[in-house]
């Protein structure tokens, strides 16, 4: 049985109310990596749009990211983190394999009383994956404010010998705070889609990898390293998601032309861009930060947003698309009707959820 | 430097960049139709081959360069010209 998600009838809309960032201070050019892997600037600009990315600090990892942008998210509605009742980390690049690093998220950014557990969706596709899990809590009523917060550390999972991977990702976190809002406003239709048959096109498998005299190479996982094959994840975005955000468009009973603002997965600046092109909307309706911060994994989707309110290209009533996709392959993609304090201010007076 | 050397030295930048068996890396040999490398690793032997012979291959040279005996050519030529 598919596993498309019509929204569910409730009293109350499940609104996006603040997004959080946090990338890392250190920047790595293009330049940077000529130093240390065999390959030119021009070449990534020209093939993945990547200029600049960031890089966590040696004692930063996934949690310490995430808790920023946490406290970010928190900062800008006005709340303190102690008020969050429900924290859902989406990251592939958990601190440790356990406990969920929700769990320090929730410790660093003092989210005291919350409750927390992580959604490894396949790193790319978490920004509308996990955005769903924790958009579910709020629309069944078992929590008032949930912190879904995108987080990675993708360049820990490098080989700096393998290019394709090196040249693409970067760090960075995103939390999406929500919140009940106004019936009708807030996250709309969610679509989720998973074929397996990709499972080796972007992973980050387990294998001895050597050096030529014998000695072991390893990633900040250890054995574990990013690999993936470019040519086919490209096909697969240019390919396959255009007709999956159409589907989500019937399915919500709008056409592309009435979307404000396209929040796509920063995969690669060519994809984005192709994407767009599929579905003949110009490129003034998207926001795209990959060739400042590489590939963000989950991240990206929030960072897009996160700019395009900085920017003031997303306002409240405005209709927008979030599209995520890779690993799994899998894709996820929701419309949401940007909310304003308005709408939150509405259900401000109503119960509250099951705790 | 001999024809026989810069073969050499390429046969060891497309082993160290994608592990291409020596006997695969013929004179007649096509980087894409034949030793089946993609443009990253493309890119990748010529920084290597910018490294190790020293010299300067603009992107407009490399691109034009798509067997190994062009390479081969061109690097004599360039070798020669330095002389």
């Amino acid at each position: 049985m598919r596993n498309d998600s019509e929204k569910p009838e409730t009293l109350h809309g499940v609104g996006i109310r603040t997004v959080g960032a946090y990338l890392p201070e250190r920047e790595v050019k293009n330049t940077d990596l000529e130093d240390v892997l065999l390959t030119r600037d021009d070449w990534i600009r020209e093939n993945i749009g990547v200029e600049v990315r960031r890089m966590a600090a040696e004692d930063e990892w996934t949690s310490d990211l995430g808790a920023h942008a946490l406290r970010d998210a928190c900062a800008r509605a006005g709340i303190d983190p102690a008020e969050v009742d429900l924290v859902v980390c989406g990251t592939y690049t958990p601190d440790n394999m356990a406990p969920p690093t929700a769990m320090l998220i929730i410790e660093k950014a003092g989210a005291t009383g919350a409750t927390g557990f992580d959604v490894n969706s396949g790193a790319c596709p978490g920004g509308v994956f996990a955005l769903d899990v924790g958009a579910r809590y709020i629309a069944s009523g078992a929590y008032r404010r949930v912190a879904v917060v995108m987080a990675d550390v993708s360049t820990r999972t490098l080989d700096w010998k393998d290019v394709g991977p090196a040249v693409i990702f970067g760090d960075g976190a995103a939390c999406y705070l929500l919140e009940r809002c106004a019936p009708g406003t807030g996250i709309g239709t969610t679509l989720l889609r998973s074929d397996p048959s990709g499972y080796r096109t972007v992973w980050v498998p387990r294998q001895k990898r050597k050096r030529r005299d014998g000695t072991p190479r390893t990633s900040g996982f250890g054995d574990n390293f990013a690999q993936l094959d470019g040519a086919a994840v490209r096909s697969f975005a240019v390919g396959r998601v255009p007709d999956f955000v159409r589907e989500l468009l019937a399915a919500a009973g709008h056409s592309t032309s009435d979307i404000d603002l396209f929040a796509l997965h920063q995969a690669n600046l060519h994809i984005v861009h192709g994407i767009l092109e599929e579905l003949g909307v110009p490129r003034d309706r998207t926001v795209t930060n990959v060739e400042r911060y590489g590939n963000t994994s989950g991240a990206s989707v929030p960072l897009v947003l996160r700019e395009a309110l900085d920017l003031g290209r997303l306002s409240p009533g405005d209709l927008v698309v979030l599209a995520a996709f890779g690993s799994g392959l899998s894709m996820g993609a929701t419309v949401v009707r940007w909310c304003g304090p308005e709408d939150f201010a509405a259900t401000a007076g109503t119960a509250g959820g099951v705790r | 430097m001999s024809r026989d050397a810069i073969l050499d030295t390429l046969r060891e930048i497309l082993d160290e960049v994608a592990e291409v068996p020596a006997d695969r890396v013929t004179l007649d040999a096509g980087f894409t139709d034949d030793l089946e490398l993609d443009s990253l690793a493309i890119v990748s032997v010529f920084v290597l081959v910018q490294r190790r012979f020293g010299v300067d291959v603009p992107n407009e040279d490399a691109d034009t360069l798509t067997t190994v005996r062009a390479a081969v050519d061109y690097l004599e030529q360039r070798d020669a010209a330095a002389v």
